[in-house]
């Protein structure tokens, strides 16, 4: 079954096409919603809304860019609406985090997916959905700022102080790997 | 470390983080779907409900506005109310003004048949009709009309007007008789300081009074016996059951067959 194919018993609400697209994409859409979300349970419950969405609004799709990419952008919608609603974005914290501090901490070393993803848990709400955002999901600021209702100064002041801290937890993993 | 490292660090483990749904996950996704269709059954039954009870309210409201037992009931448990009963009291308010002539014109016939009135009645004609112009004008008015009068003559009305002090001074003792073209029995009184209208007639209407009478009566003495045998309980005093309208014979005479039934079927 090709994608236009796909889309198109999809658009017709055929469960077959439903089940097949679900078996193929709920994995990997299930890991984006962990990037957003620490509960597991949490990020699931957002995956299966979302493939609902993704269903239920598949007459929406237009055929401009991937179809994978309209998931995902659902998907990632739904992961916000949720911290929205659970968890105020915090955007506003403004907690004073030293500068990127000068290390020679190798980008190669082997980190595993597990530890980067606690690194990521470990930050702050709206840190964690900025960077998620523009690093991962490759927004840019304005867009952002649309999405989370803020403005793009915010977006890029909470990536840096994103970054910050994702640094220093990295070097730390670093010194006690070594 | 740049900061664009650290982006691509995160991105190139984290994009394509590999993840497995719980194995009942698509039936879970497959009940989300539904909800939908449920919220529309719900609506029905929110509607079907809401009809039902207005249909119910509906019939409750009629019947309160139409029942001729509500109606009856209302006036037997208050005789000394009103001269018109609630169902009539329409006719009387609107043809006031023609019934109080009537009544005059009456008083005017009556007038005219008995001789002994005539000497008095230029005194008494205004405190007739004024001291009573009220209730008394509507009751003679149905006079004239026999058919009418059946219906509301059913019950025994007696006024007892608030005594004029100049009837007082220029009328002792007097009798002053009335009579309707119909020959119907009305007497009006006049004693020294009491005008009195009595009208009797027999009528389903007055039993069932006076058999509601009689029940009320009844019931009341059972509640005074009831409380008399509760006193004599708590005071240690003996209880006489048959006051309370207890037969302890006949009581004793059923538990004996009960437990004869009860042998009968045991040595079955």
């Amino acid at each position: 079954m090709n994608e236009p194919e796909l889309i198109k018993k999809l658009q017709k609400g055929e469960g077959k096409a439903q089940k097949f697209v679900y078996e193929k994409y709920a994995g990997s859409m299930l890991g984006i919603c962990f990037r957003y979300l620490k509960n597991q349970m949490e990020a699931e419950e957002v995956m299966l809304n979302g493939m609902v969405k993704i269903f239920q609004n598949a007459h929406q799709f237009k055929n401009e860019g991937s179809f994978e990419g309209w998931m995902k952008r659902i998907v990632v919608n739904e992961a916000l609406g949720y911290l929205r609603k659970k968890e105020p974005l915090h955007l506003a914290i403004e907690k004073d985090h030293s500068q990127l501090a000068a290390s020679d901490a190798s980008a190669e070393s082997e980190l595993a997916v597990e530890d980067l993803l606690q690194m990521l848990h470990g930050l702050p709400a709206g840190y964690r959905t900025v960077f998620n955002l523009y690093a991962i999901e490759g927004y840019s600021h304005k867009e952002i700022a649309e999405m989370l209702d803020i403005n793009e100064g915010t977006s890029k002041s909470q990536l840096s102080k994103a970054r910050a801290l994702l640094q220093k937890m990295l070097v730390r993993s670093e010194i006690s790997n070594n | 470390m740049e900061p664009e490292d650290i982006d691509k660090i995160f991105k190139d483990r984290l994009a394509n983080l590999p993840a497995t749904p719980a194995s009942d996950a698509w039936a879970r996704l497959q009940q989300k779907m539904e909800p939908p269709k449920k919220a529309r059954s719900m609506w029905i039954y929110y509607t079907a409900a809401s009809i039902t009870l207005l249909i119910i309210a509906g019939l409750w409201f009629f019947n309160n506005q139409y029942s001729p037992g509500s109606g009856t009931l209302a006036t037997v448990n208050k005789p000394k109310a009103s001269a018109v009963s609630p169902l009539k009291t329409a006719t009387p308010v609107t043809i006031i003004p023609e019934e109080v002539k009537t009544a005059e014109t009456q008083v005017a016939q009556a007038e005219n048949i008995p001789s002994e009135i005539k000497q008095k009645s230029k005194n008494q004609r205004p405190v007739v009709v004024k001291g009573d112009e009220k209730m008394k004008a509507p009751v003679i008015a149905k006079l004239k009309k026999p058919v009418k009068a059946e219906k509301i003559l059913a019950k025994e009305k007696t006024y007892e007007p608030t005594p004029s002090p100049a009837l007082v001074a220029s009328a002792p003792e007097e009798k002053i008789t009335l009579r309707g073209p119909d020959n119907s029995e009305t007497a009006t009184v006049l004693t020294a300081s009491i005008i009195e209208v009595k009208i009797k007639r027999d009528s389903p209407e007055e039993e069932e009074r006076s058999d509601l009478r009689e029940n009320l009566a009844r019931k009341t003495n059972l509640l005074k016996n009831i409380y008399k045998q509760a006193r004599n309980l708590k005071n240690g005093e003996q209880v006489e059951l048959a006051s309370l309208g207890i037969d302890t014979d006949k009581i004793n005479a059923e538990k004996k067959e009960i437990k004869e039934k009860l042998n009968k079927v045991i040595s079955l």
